[in-house]
C-alpha cells in the first residue's frame, strides 16, 4: 500500500467516531424510540417467590387476548442449552413459567396493551396460586445433602462439576511455604444504561418476522428464535437498532425476546417489551458470584510451585442460551493460573444451580473473579516470604523470552512482555516514594498500594469454544465490502455495535486497505437481512474477527479497484497505487468515482477480461492460530482507607496495557477506562444481595450503587503495542480487560493499607461494613489471626 | 385527563394527559421526542434530564400534568444552541460517549454546569455531574470535554433560563438537588417518592456510611 493519509484515518489513528453525531443530537434510535402504528406494549407478571409450585393461574375471560400464560404460547419450545461436556445437566428454561418458578422475577404471565402503564395495570388482573418450596440461596445451600432440588430429575443441584489435576501431591508435600485463602465475589447486575428491549412485527410483504432487539448477537438470536418458535431462519429477520450498552447482558436469548416474537408471529402485529430498571435489578442479577478456596505453594523466594483450588459459581436457576451454565466455571478453572508460570495445578469447579436469575457472561467472564483470587494469592505469598508483592509477581510472570508460551491449562499466550508492564505500572504509581513516606495521611487514614496483572484472552476461536462444549461455536466471521457507483465504500458485517465504536474502527480498517476517505466509508452492522454472518460482539472478539474479515474483503476490493483503475489509466495493475484519495499511476490518476462509474454505469469502458465479481467481496476470517490472542495489563492503585468508617478513597489509578496493534487508541482508552470503572464498581460498590429465601434485596439504583463521577478516579494509562503474530494487523481484543483487574488491585491495596492492623478483606465489594468487620476481626489479637481469609 | 399547555422546544403544545403520565413518557410518546432517554425511571441515572423553566430536571419523575405553563427544552431543542454545539464538539473530541444512551441527559447537565458555574475545578465538576450515570466511559472523556468547554468561562450571571440565583451551593448539594426536582416558583408539593430518589450521590454516601 502506498503511504499518504494512512495514519490520519487508517489503523492507528485517533479518528473521531462516526457514531457520535446522531447521539449528540438525541437522534440515536434505540428499541424504545421506535414508533410504529398499532404498536402494543408488553408487561410481564413475574414471580414474587424464589422457588414455588404453581397451583393455579387465572385471568378473567375478557382478557384471553391480552393476558397470556405458558399454555397460550402454542408451539413455543423452552430455551434449552446443551453442552457436549460429559456430565453437564440440561435445564428447560420456560419462556413463561409452567408448573414451577425457580427465581424471583421469572416471567409467569404476559400482558399487552396500547401502552406500558395499561399493560402493567393488566398484571393486577392475573391471579397466580403458589405453593412455596424451600429456596436455594447459595452454593453451600445447593450442595448440602438432601437439599431441595431445582430440577428434581437431576438428582442434585449441580449443572456441572469439573476436575483438573496435573499432579500436585508430591510438590505440596515438599513445598517450603504455603498460603490458604477463602475469597468471594458478590452477585452483580450488569446495568447497561439501556435495559434489554425487543420490538417484533410481521412484515407481510417479506413474509418475515422482523425483530428489533437490543442485542450483541443478532445472527445468533435469529437461530435461537427459530429454534424456540419453530420458524425457519429465512423467515426471521433480526434487525437490531442502536444498543445502549451490552457488557454480556445482551448476548443471550431471553425468554421475553421469545415471548414478544411469538406475539408478533401469532397476531401479525407489532409488540414491544422494554425492560425497566427494576426488572433488570431483580430478574437480571446474573453475574460475578464466585467463591474460591485456594491453597498455594511456593519456594522461600515466593516462586509458585503449585496451586490447589476449588471454585464454586452461584449459577442460578437455568442455563442461558447459548453460553451454557458452565462457561463461567470452565473459564474460571482455565484462567486461574493467570499470567504466571505454574508447573502444578489442581482445580475443582462446581456450577451450582440456585434460585436466582440464570448466570450470564459479564464483561471479563470469570476473569475478574479469578484475577481477584489469584492476585490475592500472590500478595499473600509475598507477605509470607517478606518481599514486596510486585517483586514476587515479577518473578512469577511468564517472561517475554518465553513467548509464545503454552501454560498449564493449555492457554497459548501469543506475545508480550508481562513483567515490563508490571514494572512500568509500579513506576507510574510511585511505589518507592510511597514506601519511603508515611503509612497514614493527615486525616489518619491508612494508605496502601496494590497491583494486579492479568491476561485477557480475546477473540477465542473455534477450538476454545468447542472445548467449552457450547452448542454454537464461532468460526469464520464474515464481512462484505463494496464500492458504490459514486466511489464510496459500503462495509457490512454481522457483528453489532453496542458502544464499542465498530462503525468507526471497521471503517478505519477498510480505509487502511482501500484508502477511500473515512467520511466516504459507511458501515452497516447487525441486521441479518443486510449483513453476512457473524457470531456477534462478545469475548473481546469484534475488532480481531470482524476487523480481520473487513480487512480481507477490503483488500480484495482494493485489488479490483486497482485493476479497473489500471485499465482506465492504461497501465499494468502493479503500477497503480492509492494516494490522496485517488488512484495513481505515476502522475496520472483517476478517482474512486471514475472506477465505480466504469463498473456499474459505463461497462462499455471496460475490457472483456474484467473480473465479473465486480467491486464487491464477502470474505471470512479467523486468526491463523485460533486459540485466542492475549492482551495483558497491570493495574496499580494507591488509595486511602478510613479505619473508622471503612470508606475507601482511590487516590491514583495507573494502567499499563498492551492490546497489540491499536486500531484507534482513543477507543482503546475508552474501553479500558469504561471497563475499569465497572471493575471499580465490582471492587467497592456493586452488589445484588439476596436473603436466605433467595429474595433479592436491591431493586432500585439507590440499593445498588453504580459508580458515579465522584466515585471514580482520573485514570492514567500507558500503552504497549506488541503485535500478535497470529491476527490480521497484529490486533488483539480489548473490550473486557479494563474490568478484570480492579477488584484485585483495589483489594490488594486495601490489604496493603490495613497490614499494620493485620487485617485483610477477602470479599468484594469491599464495602465499608466489610472493611470495618475485617479490622474488628483482626483486633482481638494483633498477632496472626487464623480465621478464614487470612494467610496462614 | 388533564389539559396542559406548555412550550416544548420553543413550540406551544396543548394536550390532554392522564394524571399519572410522566413528563418523559409524554415527551417520548405524544411528542415523539425520543432523545430524552429513560434509564431507570427511579430518578437516579439522569438520562432523562431536560431543562424545565430554566433548571435541569428529571423528566422520569415529573408529572406532565404538573408542567402546565412550563417551558421545556429537550436535547432536540438544543440543535442550534451555541454552548451545546461546543459541548457536542468536545464530547466527540474527547470520546465522551460510547453507546450514547446517557448522552442527551449528560449533555443537558453539562450545559447547565458550564453556564451556571463557568470554570470550576475537576472535583467540583465531578460533584455537579454526579446525578448523571454513564456505564461506558468511566466519565474520563465526559469530564475532559466539559472542562474544555468550561475553561476560561465565567458563570453566566442570572441567565434567562436560570431564575434562581440564591446561593444554592451554600445550602449544600443535597438541598440544591432537592430543589431541582421541583418546577420552580410554583410552590408545588414534592411527592414522597421524589424525596427518596433525588440525590443518588448523597444516597450513595449515606448508604456507604451505614453499611
Amino acid at each position: 500500500m502506498s503511504g499518504d493519509g494512512a495514519v490520519a484515518e487508517g489503523i492507528g489513528a485517533r479518528a473521531r467516531r462516526k457514531e457520535d453525531a446522531r447521539h449528540l443530537r438525541g437522534r440515536g434510535r434505540f428499541v424504545g424510540d421506535i414508533h410504529m402504528p398499532g404498536l402494543r406494549e408488553v408487561a410481564f407478571l413475574r414471580s414474587p417467590m424464589a422457588h414455588a409450585k404453581i397451583l393455579s393461574k387465572t385471568r378473567s375471560p375478557d382478557h384471553a387476548l391480552d393476558i397470556f400464560f405458558s399454555e397460550d404460547l402454542v408451539g413455543v419450545a423452552p430455551i434449552v442449552t446443551r453442552s457436549s461436556i460429559p456430565g453437564y445437566k440440561v435445564s428447560q428454561y420456560p419462556v413463561l413459567a409452567t408448573d414451577k418458578v425457580r427465581f424471583v422475577g421469572e416471567p409467569v404471565a404476559m400482558c399487552v396493551a396500547r401502552n406500558r402503564a395499561i399493560a402493567e395495570d393488566l398484571i393486577e388482573q392475573v391471579e397466580v396460586g403458589y405453593d412455596e418450596l424451600p429456596a436455594i440461596a447459595s452454593c453451600a445451600g445447593g450442595r448440602r445433602e438432601n437439599s431441595e432440588l431445582l430440577h428434581p430429575e437431576w438428582g442434585d443441584n449441580l449443572f456441572l462439576e469439573t476436575f483438573f489435576d496435573s499432579g500436585v501431591d508430591q510438590i505440596i508435600a515438599s513445598a517450603p511455604i504455603s498460603v490458604e485463602l477463602e475469597m468471594s465475589c458478590a452477585r452483580q447486575t450488569m446495568h447497561p444504561m439501556e435495559g434489554k428491549g425487543v420490538l417484533a412485527w410481521w412484515d407481510d410483504r417479506a413474509d418475515q418476522l422482523v425483530v428489533h432487539t437490543s442485542t450483541q448477537v443478532p445472527h445468533l438470536i435469529r437461530a435461537g428464535l427459530a429454534e424456540c418458535l419453530g420458524i425457519a431462519q429465512a423467515q426471521i429477520r433480526v434487525a437490531p437498532p442502536d444498543v445502549g450498552g451490552g457488557f454480556g447482558y445482551k448476548c443471550l436469548l431471553q425468554p421475553e425476546e421469545v415471548a414478544v416474537a411469538w406475539l408478533a408471529a401469532t397476531f401479525k402485529k407489532p409488540f414491544r417489551w422494554t425492560e425497566d430498571r427494576r426488572e433488570h435489578l431483580v430478574a437480571g442479577a446474573n453475574a460475578r458470584q464466585h467463591e474460591y478456596h485456594i491453597k498455594a505453594y511456593a519456594d522461600a523466594q515466593g516462586r509458585l510451585l503449585a496451586l490447589d483450588a476449588e471454585v464454586s459459581v452461584d449459577t442460578g436457576a437455568y442455563s442461558v442460551w447459548p453460553f451454557t451454565a458452565c462457561l463461567e466455571a470452565a473459564q474460571a478453572g482455565g484462567n486461574l493460573p493467570g499470567p504466571y508460570h505454574l508447573a502444578a495445578y489442581r482445580c475443582r469447579t462446581y456450577s451450582v444451580a440456585t434460585n436466582k436469575p440464570p448466570f450470564a457472561p459479564y464483561r471479563g467472564v470469570a476473569r475478574p473473579g479469578v484475577c481477584f483470587a489469584m492476585e490475592q494469592v500472590i500478595d499473600a505469598i509475598a507477605q509470607k516470604v517478606g518481599r514486596e508483592a510486585w517483586e514476587v509477581r515479577r518473578d512469577n510472570l511468564v517472561p517475554a523470552s518465553a513467548m509464545p508460551y503454552t501454560n498449564i491449562t493449555n492457554k497459548h499466550y501469543d506475545s508480550g512482555d508481562y513483567p515490563e508492564a508490571l514494572v512500568a505500572a509500579k513506576n507510574m504509581i510511585g511505589l518507592e516514594a510511597f514506601r519511603a513516606g508515611p503509612r497514614r495521611d493527615d486525616k489518619g487514614r491508612y494508605l496502601g498500594i496494590g497491583f494486579a496483572s492479568f491476561t485477557e484472552q480475546s477473540a477465542h476461536g473455534t477450538k476454545v469454544f468447542a472445548s467449552w462444549g457450547l452448542p454454537l461455536v464461532p468460526g469464520f466471521d464474515q464481512a462484505h465490502v463494496k464500492l458504490t457507483p459514486d466511489g464510496a465504500l459500503e462495509v457490512a458485517a454481522g457483528i453489532h455495535t453496542i458502544g464499542q465504536g465498530l462503525e468507526t474502527t471497521l471503517a478505519q480498517i477498510a480505509h487502511e486497505q482501500t484508502r477511500v476517505p473515512l467520511k466516504h466509508i459507511r458501515v452497516t452492522l447487525g441486521d441479518t437481512a443486510m449483513t453476512p454472518f457473524s457470531t456477534g460482539a462478545y469475548a473481546s472478539r469484534g475488532i480481531v474477527m470482524s476487523g480481520g474479515a473487513v480487512s480481507r474483503a477490503a483488500e480484495v476490493v482494493a485489488g479490483r479497484i486497482k485493476s479497473i483503475a489500471a485499465h482506465l489509466l492504461q497501465v499494468e495493475p502493479a503500477a497503480v497505487g492509492f494516494a490522496e484519495g485517488r488512484i495513481f499511476a505515476a502522475n496520472a490518476s483517476v478517482s474512486y468515482e471514475d472506477v465505480g462509474r466504469a463498473w456499474y454505469l459505463r461497462p462499455d469502458q471496460l475490457p472483456e477480461t474484467v473480473n465479473t465479481a465486480g467491486l464487491e467481496a464477502t470474505e471470512g476470517y479467523k486468526p491463523d492460530v485460533d486459540t485466542g490472542v492475549f492482551s495483558y495489563a497491570t493495574h496499580a492503585v494507591r488509595l486511602a482507607v478510613d479505619a473508622e468508617t471503612g470508606l475507601v478513597e482511590i487516590l491514583d489509578y495507573a494502567i499499563v496495557e498492551d492490546c497489540g496493534r491499536m486500531v484507534n487508541p482513543m477507543i482503546v482508552e475508552g474501553q479500558t477506562y469504561g471497563g475499569a470503572a465497572q471493575g471499580i464498581g465490582t471492587a467497592l460498590f456493586e452488589e445484588s444481595p439476596y436473603d436466605d429465601n433467595a429474595q433479592p434485596l436491591a431493586s432500585t439504583l439507590l440499593d445498588y450503587i453504580l459508580p458515579g463521577p465522584t466515585e471514580l478516579p482520573s485514570f492514567r494509562i500507558d500503552h504497549r503495542e506488541t503485535l500478535s503474530p497470529y491476527s490480521a494487523h497484529g490486533i488483539k481484543g480489548v473490550g473486557e480487560g479494563g474490568a478484570i483487574a480492579p477488584p484485585a488491585a483495589i483489594v490488594n491495596a486495601i490489604n496493603d493499607a490495613l497490614s499494620p492492623l493485620n487485617a485483610a478483606v477477602r470479599q468484594v465489594p469491599a464495602s465499608p461494613r466489610r472493611i470495618r468487620d475485617a479490622i474488628r476481626r483482626a483486633r482481638p489479637s494483633q498477632a496472626v489471626a487464623p480465621e478464614a481469609g487470612v494467610a496462614r | 385527563m388533564t389539559q396542559v399547555s406548555m412550550t416544548v422546544n420553543g413550540g406551544a403544545v396543548v394536550a390532554d394527559v392522564e394524571p399519572r403520565t410522566l413528563l418523559a413518557d409524554f415527551l417520548r410518546g405524544e411528542m415523539q421526542l425520543t432523545g430524552t432517554h429513560l434509564g431507570c425511571e427511579q430518578g437516579v441515572c439522569g438520562a432523562c434530564t431536560v431543562v424545565l423553566d430554566g433548571r435541569i430536571q428529571r423528566s422520569c419523575i415529573t408529572f406532565a400534568a404538573d408542567c402546565d405553563g412550563a417551558d421545556v427544552t429537550t436535547i432536540e431543542g438544543f440543535d442550534d444552541d451555541p454552548t451545546m454545539e461546543e459541548l457536542r464538539e468536545a464530547f466527540s473530541e474527547h470520546h465522551a460517549l460510547q453507546c450514547g444512551f446517557c448522552t442527551p441527559g449528560m449533555l443537558t447537565t453539562a450545559r447547565d454546569i458550564v453556564l451556571r458555574l463557568g470554570d470550576i475545578d475537576e472535583r467540583a465538576l465531578r460533584e455537579e455531574l454526579s446525578g448523571n450515570l454513564c456505564r461506558c466511559t468511566g466519565y474520563v472523556g465526559i469530564v475532559a470535554a466539559i472542562k474544555k468547554v468550561a475553561t476560561g468561562r465565567s458563570p453566566t450571571s442570572r441567565p434567562r433560563w436560570h431564575r434562581s440565583s440564591s446561593g444554592s451551593r451554600a445550602q449544600g448539594c443535597r438541598l440544591r438537588r432537592l430543589r431541582r426536582q421541583v418546577p420552580p416558583s410554583r410552590g408545588r408539593r414534592l411527592q414522597p417518592w421524589q424525596l427518596q430518589s433525588v440525590d443518588p450521590r448523597a444516597a450513595r454516601q449515606s448508604r456507604n456510611g451505614c453499611r
